[in-house]
């Protein structure tokens, strides 16, 4: 008697499929709104195309990537993204076979992924996502783009554009970066370390801002740092350290439950930095002391930020993803950055560091 | 949690001085990062580190070797050295990031003049085996969907 067939083998050619059952109902959606709107934006030289079919999804999600904005033309893209939110009389995504719906990495569904496509689900946001990695075409349909929360309109699409970035030997991480155009330091670790504030801190400085939560390097010969959300938030009870970001906050209203947020952009847009070279791996950790200081420690500290904190926040992160971050921390020394209470110091002592690394 | 092995005595069975190893490709991730090897091991979600005279041993083992062609990388190479690098290579072995090698061992020309010996050392870490520990992604090809492979017989 034959023996069945393993699960991978009945399920064999999903991801293809799933994809292209997708591209089906986006064209559906497509030819149903008439309204479509565009939004273009570059993240270090890579240029995504986003269509939305949806006003309230477009409020939600652009607003992030504002600093980044191209000119709207008929040039190509190396990402075109099609985005809708459910409604009464689109055509809705099949739930997929309880089978497919087994996630790995976070939120990927394995059965419906492989090198060529990827398909995430984040059921708590209520969103779903597609990518044909070689197309360079992607789907992201939203339950309902009201209810999406403000970390995700803080940065949204991270596991879509974390694919299509591997796609192009890139690596979206979680941290802060500042510099200036002859170089960057990357500022890794846990929530609650002094990264985001460190970087806060930067914008009454001669420092410029590359990133509060979310980076994008490029490992390879001459590293990079590259912006990719311009959105910073600080928990609320630090806002008294901050006034200069307290007068600007857009959720004044919601503290009780949400982190203050505020869009960089629209406050302090000359203090932003698209990308820059990097120049070293910074740990930072708030100790009791005046002043702040660096010492230097061995790569294998940060790698090991880096990598833990991608690894535990990014859907559909793997091997491909360790091996990038693991070359951009081979190229670049890595430092420990001891927070004193003297805070308006703090931007200095990374400025001098930077032009030490940057003769 | 970082564990720093403790060779086993002498007395333990030991890699034969002739045998060909090769890093093992398949199932792990290696980076030099400031100076220090960096060894991750998809397969149990350990990573390593590597420094000194053990970077050096790993370097030498990108393309297959024998540990005879290890003690030529170092200076002062007693007895004792040989059992230590001989012990080392075991450990090597033992975590799988050291496999026999396909192919035979290519005479290689140092690039590099011989360093003091010190005693190698492995470092193991097991702090992040649910982030690493290999996921992968089930193999395609190019087909429909749902298509089902013929049943083997």
């Amino acid at each position: 008697m034959p023996s069945a067939p393993s699960t991978t083998a009945v399920l064999h050619g999903v991801p293809a499929a799933f994809y292209h059952e997708a591209a089906t109902i986006a064209a559906q959606v497509a030819a149903q709104s008439p309204d479509a709107r565009e939004f273009t934006f570059a993240i270090d030289s890579l240029v995504i195309r986003c269509r939305f079919f949806d006003t309230a999804l477009f409020e939600k999600i652009t607003p992030a990537f504002a600093h980044l904005a191209l000119p709207e033309n008929d040039n190509a893209a190396d990402l075109t993204i099609q985005l809708w939110a459910e409604h009464p009389g689109l055509p809705l995504i099949p739930r997929p076979h309880p089978l497919m719906l087994e996630t790995a990495r976070k939120h990927l569904l394995r059965l419906c992924s492989d090198e060529h496509h990827k398909a995430f689900d984040e059921d708590w946001l209520g969103t779903r996502t597609w990518i044909d990695l070689d197309a360079g075409t992607a789907f992201y349909s939203v339950r309902d783009a009201a209810a999406l929360p403000y970390y995700e309109s803080a940065a949204p699409l991270r596991a879509l554009l974390n694919a299509f970035l591997n796609h192009h030997r890139r690596q979206l991480v979680h941290a802060s970066a500042v510099g200036n155009e002859n170089g960057g330091l990357l500022l890794v670790g846990e929530g609650g370390s002094g990264k985001s504030s460190t970087a806060l801190l930067c914008l009454d400085s001669p420092l410029f801002h590359l990133a509060d939560d979310w980076c994008v390097i490029t490992p390879g010969a001459a590293p990079r740092l590259a912006s990719i959300y311009n959105s910073a938030k600080l928990r609320p009870e630090n806002l008294k350290r901050f006034p200069h970001i307290a007068a600007r906050i857009h959720n004044h209203d919601k503290l009780d439950e949400e982190k203050a947020s505020l869009f960089l952009h629209q406050h302090f847009p000359e203090k932003l930095l698209a990308g820059c070279p990097a120049r070293a791996v910074i740990l930072p950790s708030v100790v009791d002391a005046n002043t702040t200081r660096l010492e230097r420690v061995a790569g294998i500290v940060t790698w090991r930020a880096m990598v833990s904190c991608t690894l535990a926040q990014i859907p559909g992160a793997d091997r491909e993803s360790i091996a990038l971050m693991s070359a951009f921390a081979g190229r670049l020394p890595a430092y420990r950055l001891l927070l004193g209470r003297d805070l308006p110091a703090i931007p200095g002592v990374l400025a001098n560091l930077l032009d030490e690394l940057s003769d | 949690m970082r564990i720093i092995f403790a060779f086993a005595p002498p007395s333990c069975s030991l890699f034969p001085m002739s045998a060909c190893l090769q890093i093992n490709q398949e199932t792990l991730s290696h980076e030099l990062i400031d100076g220090e090897v960096v060894i991750i091991q998809f397969d149990t979600g350990n990573y390593y580190s590597l420094a000194g005279t053990a970077v050096a041993i790993w370097q030498r083992l990108t393309s297959p070797g024998t540990i005879a062609d290890l003690l030529p990388l170092f200076t002062g190479t007693t007895a004792t050295a040989k059992t230590e690098i001989t012990t080392f290579i075991n450990e090597l072995t033992k975590e799988n990031l050291l496999i026999t090698a396909t192919s035979s061992a290519a005479p290689t020309e140092s690039a590099t003049e011989p360093v003091a010996y010190a005693k190698p050392e492995l470092n193991k870490y097991t702090d992040m085996q649910q982030l690493l520990l290999a996921d992968p992604l089930h193999e395609v090809e190019e087909a429909g969907w749902p298509h089902t492979k013929p049943a083997e017989s």
